[in-house]
């Protein structure tokens, strides 16, 4: 399986902008630094080079995935990269450092995501008893704010899933 | 406010997290009024 084809993130950008989004992370085209995937569900992709430690110091990788292969459970809405268009704002997202990307991974292991449904008719309360570490603290960073960009294409609703590429601040 | 109040004010957990997402993302699709759009939704921790 390759990362710009088969993964999540792949699926939302497209392998170009996926290929963006991971310079923009890391700092280097990912590829040089030898993704593996692993053979059992949910095939998360990692990376085990030490020398990712040297490309990006600062970047909280410690064993977590860079994406996760796709799977039949659902529709992944095709997204772009948020820009708000103006140079100025345009210059001050380049120099935003990325966090990894946050999966919801659920204590199955294996599933991924949120429903989309389930924001919809807005309940989440059995989110509680189905989300791997959901009492664990979110690996967001020292910020104190998270600023999503949601770019929803609504006719694919029905069995679609949240993941989360957020920006900190 | 003290170094250690601020780091407690930055900490949420994953579940608080993901229902704050969720919520947005419902937000969202609830004034959302055409196919394809962007919008910034901010959680404040």
């Amino acid at each position: 399986m390759d990362l710009y084809i088969d993964g999540n993130i792949a699926q939302m950008f497209s392998p170009e902008g996926t290929m963006r989004y991971f310079v923009r992370l890391l700092g280097v085209d990912v590829r040089s630094l030898r993704p593996v995937v692993s053979q059992e569900r949910p095939h998360p992709f990692f990376l085990t080079s030490p020398a990712v430690e040297n490309v990006c110091p600062s970047l909280a990788i410690n064993g977590r995935p860079l994406d996760y292969a796709i799977s039949r459970a659902g529709t992944v809405v095709p997204q772009r990269m948020w820009s708000s268009g103006t140079p100025t704002d345009t210059r001050c997202q380049s120099n935003v450092l990325l966090n990894m990307p946050i999966f919801f991974v659920h204590d199955d292991r294996v599933t991924l995501g949120l429903p989309l449904l389930r924001a919809v008719v807005g309940g989440t309360d059995c989110l509680e008893a189905t989300l791997l570490g959901a009492g664990d603290t979110t690996p967001v960073g020292n910020c104190s704010s998270m600023y999503i960009r949601i770019n929803v294409c609504t006719f694919v609703l029905q069995r679609s899933y949240i993941f989360v590429l957020g920006l900190c601040y | 406010m003290t170094k250690d109040q601020t780091s407690a004010h930055n900490t949420i957990i994953l579940e608080k997290f993901a229902k704050r997402v969720t919520n947005a993302v419902g937000r969202f699709l609830d004034v959302s009024t055409s196919l394809l759009e962007f919008s910034t939704v901010t959680i404040d921790f």
